[in-house]
């Protein structure tokens, strides 16, 4: 695997969900969930998650950074900086100017020199001025100089389509990021997982693009300790299951799991797969949920051209031809800017009924046996 | 803060600014620090106040009585009752003068001031370097031209700004190059089987191959590996700079550029950011007339490269790039000048120099020269320009005019001259007959070094192609091992 330093996670966090989110959590995760059992313990919001692995990574690390616009003393337009630059000054806590494709320039020049610096790009969408940063350089450069030069750094940054925010601010990179050679791609997804993955990719010697979602940051769930380091290539099963394997990463994951609580009230059993890693797939899980499945339904917030989803369909398709029964679904965002008013912001992602559908249409047959 | 407040908020700092902004977040939340002025973003102006963690900003909060200037955060301004225009045709700013302390017959120029003397030794290295320098050039180039190689781009023309410049560095001063700086690399001890080796992509050139020619590094040597996107090297020298200036390291950062590149987004970036965050970095501007066929005049409209630094907040200087002796002495001070120790210690320091004690900061410094050679080996520049031009470049070669200026004084003569260049030349051909007789890296090293290390799809990846050359053996060149 990809020689990043990590720890392997507890052999819980790959079965299901977290404690703190064993309940289907709503489309609309700004909503409380209210569940008794874990009123003794601690919720925090993804934000606060990511935070403390800022926070305890910097802590471990001197040569640990940060910079991007309004991250230092402002705390970061989502906060995930909040007071750092207290505790490890201006120049660890670096404000920027405004410029994308100049502290991504001056990220790699810091990562070239020694430094692991976290380069956050206020909105995922302003990092396609940085785009020139980051493929020529960022991911090129341990391969041109034959490895004795690396660049060591984490790019984040909140993305995906959130509520009106317009279709410049409703940008989904990963789909464009994708191709570069050299770079490895994270989303994360829930508390747990990003607060354990952003402290993998930090300690990772490869440059890593970390993908938050703009509408996760105020998701309550549990963190782990500051020795929970997750693997940066492993996907994770969400929930196990038989009929259908549902494959999805970020904000997805919870449209599917809400049509997965559908699902199962109709005696359907999905199984449902987060991929966590977008670059490289975790091939050994994806081929053994269709091997027990024999069925490949991939949802997604990209476009339906060019996206992650179109690349793992490309790749289900050639190593698991024989495993399937079915041609591989590809539930996707529509090749349309993202319109600002809401009921097309909507039409244009997908929403949980399109799952449901699909997996009837998929499995059909066999709720006939199962009832 | 709820949800949504946060969204409007991220939106608005996009559209207004980070300063308003700030000023929201202030009202929004009902932070501590109510007043819009105790949010705003401190400049890094001094490294005491970068380095402190908790030190508050000292702008003004209250105008100051009477309409004397206006006071926002944009700074403190007098006013003015005309309607005038600063700066384009009809009112330019004056132009930055060239240094320059030897002239172009190779003679002292009689009131320059040389805070930095030559001695003999120093004189002789560097002029040999530069000698050697243009041999290599000359000689690589017509190597390429015999097509052993696939391309190649000489410094002629500009050997005193590679050398003079290098000579002035400290050589762990971490150099950010664009392409046309391989005489700093000579001067630092890289040898012409290293650069053979390199532009030949043989085994042996630790590059493994990867890049093409001239795309040298040597992390040893403090030069990053060349990469042909021209002005991405300037933001990495500022994260380079900020990485010293974060540890305490005596060192600079030094990004080479040229006047095309200047034009670049990445270069307007680099020069505010270094600027805003005191980074010590060297800007050295190679303006060289050229880019490709695109001249001077054609590329911007004011004073040059060195025009603009002053509006960034930072030092600058210009300097004739043909010049070494004035090269040096620019270089050593704006280094010292970076590092925030003022001009150094030299014998007469220049008078009238401001020391720029104490912030640590960069500096510009713009060569001006003339790209006597054609942009690469994928160029012929008898397309747009003439040869009278040409011809008459290459009698201000920079090399025969510091060889004056030594001869005059009696450390060199024509027969060291003609064994120095007959020898390097023994060498130059000798270095490409050993590197073209290394066999190229194998097939199996293609795809290593993308990650760290090899994850599973190119390992499979690998497994495929090296399975499918072993089968098909004539479709791998005899001269590259497949394993």
């Amino acid at each position: 695997m990809l020689a990043s330093r990590n720890v392997r996670a507890a052999a819980g966090a790959r079965v299901a969900a977290a404690p703190g989110q064993r309940a289907i959590l709503a489309a609309r995760p700004g909503r409380r969930t209210l569940i008794a059992a874990k009123a003794q313990k601690k919720e925090i919001m993804m934000w606060e998650a990511l935070r403390e692995a800022i926070d305890e990574e910097m802590e471990r690390d001197p040569t640990v950074c940060v910079m991007g616009e309004d991250v230092g003393h402002y705390g970061g337009s989502y906060k995930c900086t909040l007071g750092l630059y207290k505790k490890y000054g201006d120049m660890r806590v670096l404000d920027t100017p405004i410029c994308e494709n100049g502290f991504m320039g001056m990220g790699v020049g810091a990562a070239m020199t020694g430094l692991r610096p976290i380069v956050e790009g206020m909105n995922m969408g302003f990092l396609l001025l940085a785009f020139n940063q980051i493929s020529n350089n960022c991911g090129m450069l341990h391969y041109t100089s034959g490895g004795q030069f690396k660049t060591p750094l984490v790019v984040r940054g909140p993305g995906g389509v959130g509520r009106q925010l317009g279709a410049e601010h409703s940008q989904r990179l990963e789909s464009y990021f994708q191709s570069i050679p050299g770079v490895q791609l994270v989303a994360c997804s829930t508390v747990r997982n990003s607060k354990a993955l952003l402290k993998a990719a930090i300690r990772s010697d490869n440059p890593i693009i970390f993908f938050e979602h703009v509408l996760l940051y105020n998701v309550k769930g549990e963190a782990g300790g500051a020795d929970e380091v997750a693997c940066l290539e492993r996907a994770e099963v969400v929930r196990e299951g038989t009929d259908v394997s549902i494959f999805t990463y970020s904000r997805m994951r919870y449209v599917v799991m809400q049509a997965v609580n559908d699902l199962v009230k109709k005696g359907y059993n999905p199984e449902v797969i987060d991929l966590i890693s977008l670059k490289p797939f975790d091939m050994e899980t994806i081929s053994n949920s269709i091997k027990k499945t024999r069925k490949a339904i991939i949802v997604e917030e990209c476009m339906k051209t060019g996206g992650i989803g179109a690349s793992l369909s490309a790749v289900i398709n050639e190593s698991l031809f024989y495993e399937l029964d079915h041609e591989v679904i590809r539930l996707s965002s529509q090749d349309v800017p993202t319109a600002y008013a809401y009921e097309l912001e909507a039409a244009t992602i997908v929403q949980s009924s399109q799952v449901v559908e699909a997996v009837e249409r998929v499995v059909g047959g066999r709720v006939a046996a199962h009832a | 803060m709820r949800p949504r407040g946060c969204k409007l908020l991220a939106r608005a700092a996009r559209a207004l600014g980070n300063a308003e902004s700030s000023a929201l977040a202030a009202l929004h939340s009902g932070s501590s620090s109510s007043s819009p002025q105790g949010t705003l973003r401190r400049l890094h102006t001094s490294p005491s106040a970068a380095a402190e963690a908790n030190t508050t900003t000292t702008t003004p909060t209250c105008p100051s009585p009477g309409d004397a200037f206006l006071e926002v955060p944009g700074g403190k301004l007098p006013f003015t009752s005309a309607i005038q225009f600063v700066g384009g045709s009809d009112s330019p700013a004056p132009t930055i003068p060239c240094y320059r302390t030897i002239d172009s017959a190779g003679q002292d120029v009689p009131d320059a001031q040389v805070p930095y003397p030559l001695g003999q030794d120093l004189a002789l290295r560097m002029y040999t370097c530069m000698a050697r320098l243009q041999t290599m050039d000359t000689l690589f180039y017509e190597a390429q031209r015999q097509g052993r190689f696939s391309f190649y781009l000489t410094c002629q023309g500009e050997e005193a700004t590679n050398i003079g410049s290098a000579a002035g560095l400290d050589d762990k001063d971490m150099v950010f190059a664009q392409y046309r700086e391989q005489g700093v690399l000579l001067w630092r001890g890289y040898t012409l089987d290293q650069f053979a080796n390199q532009l030949l992509g043989n085994a042996q050139e630790p590059g493994k191959g990867r890049q093409m020619p001239i795309h040298y590094g040597s992390p040893e040597l403090a030069y990053q590996t060349i990469s042909s996107p021209l002005a991405t090297q300037m933001p990495h020298a500022v994260g380079a700079a900020y990485a010293y200036k974060m540890d305490r390291l005596p060192q600079v950062s030094v990004a080479y550029f040229g006047d095309g590149a200047s034009s670049e987004g990445d270069a307007h970036a680099a020069f505010n950011f270094a600027a805003v965050l005191g980074a010590p970095t060297l800007f050295v501007c190679r303006n060289n007339g050229y880019a490709i066929s695109t001249p001077a005049h054609e590329q911007y409209k004011g004073d040059g490269i060195a025009g603009r630094g002053p509006m960034y907040g930072i030092p600058t200087i210009r300097v004739d790039g043909g010049d070494v002796r004035a090269v040096y002495n620019a270089v050593v001070a704006a280094r010292a000048r970076a590092l925030g120790l003022g001009s150094g210690s030299g014998s007469g320091s220049p008078e009238g120099s401001s020391g720029g004690g104490g912030a640590p900061g960069p500096v510009l410094i713009e060569c001006m020269s003339y790209r006597c050679g054609h942009h690469s080996t994928s160029d012929d520049s008898t397309r747009y320009r003439t040869s009278d031009e040409m011809r008459a470049w290459r009698a201000r070669d920079p090399v025969a005019r510091f060889r004056t200026w030594l001869v005059r004084r009696g450390w060199w003569d024509e027969a060291q001259e003609a064994v120095l260049r007959r020898t390097t030349r023994v060498q130059v051909l000798e270095a490409l007959d050993a590197a073209s007789r290394v066999a190229k890296p194998p097939l199996s090293t293609l795809f290593t070094d993308v990650y760290a290390s090899l994850p599973p799809h190119l390992a499979a990846q690998s497994a495929q192609t090296l399975d499918f050359v072993r089968r098909h053996p004539t479709i791998c060149p005899p001269d590259v091992p497949v394993q």
